[in-house]
């Protein structure tokens, strides 16, 4: 009935007692407009439910980040130093033509993204929040920001776009300097960058284990696969024979 | 931290451990225009390295200063720098 009087507000004006209940069933039925709105938006995309303003920066940064974290195999961090506006374009240039981008974090942002990717989908809910201060969550890459830090970020797990990345950086010497980072789920340090920088890629890597098989399958690899079952089948066989020699002595 | 008289700074340190803060926060406080005058010698060391952070500081008239970056804060730094700049500053003033 209320429902009659929202869609046609003549026919309340008609009926002046049942408007007064008309009224009160607008309210109660939830705010009015903004709700109808809110919902409305809601039927086309699940609300999120942020901490800072959904349309917001930090919001923005967060979701910035987890997309930067899941769509590259390897991130590196570095120390940027004082870049004057000239370096940060060369830079730009000169990493984008090595097969990374570059990018400045926002320390205090990157670092509660990383603690609640460790459950949370959504790093900027309430929830990842709430989780993140109550259990104290700590991520292993996170000594590594304190100080201006930027993310050089590389799609696959490619060892020749991370020697090229070096070699442009070590020409920057302390402006902007690699202090760690993630390949694939590894924590790495310096050290470690510099062992995989000098790794073949995958697919070479590939390329040589199947250059092997082929070589090797004429010298006995095949038979040394295939002995473990001729084993068992022979013993088996034997057994059988034994079986069949117990069921009919007469036979023999 | 007044800047304006080093001439030659080296830093050591590994960016996981303790000293990390200190020591970063120090190498950001050279500026484009000081990197002209003054060289960096800077070392970042593996997790698995046995040696010590350090950091060195030079000055114009040739002393130097250094110190444990992991031990000291970057405000002890600061303040221990500060006060031969100072110096330094108040001969510059008086030769004028």
């Amino acid at each position: 009935m209320e429902d009659i009087f929202q869609n046609f507000p003549l026919l309340a004006s008609w009926f002046p007692g049942m408007f007064a209940r008309a009224r009160v069933g607008i309210l109660s039925s939830g705010s009015g407009l903004s709700s109808f709105i809110r919902t409305v938006a809601s039927s086309a995309a699940p609300a999120r439910n942020t901490v800072k303003p959904v349309d917001g920066r930090k919001t923005y940064l967060l979701d910035v980040y987890k997309h930067f974290d899941k769509s590259n195999k390897i991130l590196l961090l570095a120390h940027h130093n004082n870049l004057t506006a000239n370096d940060n374009v060369k830079i730009k240039k000169q990493l984008e033509d090595a097969g990374a981008e570059f990018r400045k974090l926002k320390v205090s942002l990157f670092r509660h993204y990383l603690r609640a990717s460790s459950k949370y989908d959504d790093p900027a809910s309430k929830a990842a929040y709430r989780y993140v201060k109550k259990n104290k969550i700590r991520h292993p890459l996170e000594p590594l920001l304190k100080g201006p830090t930027a993310a050089i970020l590389i799609k696959d797990m490619d060892p020749a776009a991370v020697k090229k990345v070096v070699k442009v950086l070590k020409g920057l010497n302390e402006r902007l300097f690699l202090i760690g980072g993630r390949l694939g789920d590894e924590v790495a340090d310096v050290a470690t960058i510099d062992q995989f920088k000098e790794m073949p890629t995958m697919d070479e890597l590939r390329a040589q284990l199947v250059g092997m098989l082929t070589v090797l399958s004429g010298a006995g690899l095949v038979r040394t696969l295939e002995s473990a079952s001729n084993t068992l089948y022979l013993t088996l066989d034997t057994h059988k024979q034994e079986m069949e020699k117990k069921e009919n002595p007469d036979e023999q | 931290m007044i800047t304006k008289f080093f001439s030659k700074i080296v830093v050591k340190f590994d960016p996981f451990g303790p000293e990390a803060k200190c020591a970063r926060s120090f190498i950001s406080l050279i500026s484009p225009k000081l990197r002209q005058t003054c060289p960096v010698d800077l070392e970042v060391l593996p997790k698995a390295s046995t040696k010590s952070p350090l950091l060195k500081v030079t000055f114009k008239d040739k002393t130097s200063m250094e110190g444990n970056p992991a031990e000291q804060s970057f405000d002890d730094f600061a303040q221990m720098l500060d006060r031969h700049s100072r110096q330094l500053q108040f001969k510059e003033d008086a030769n004028k």
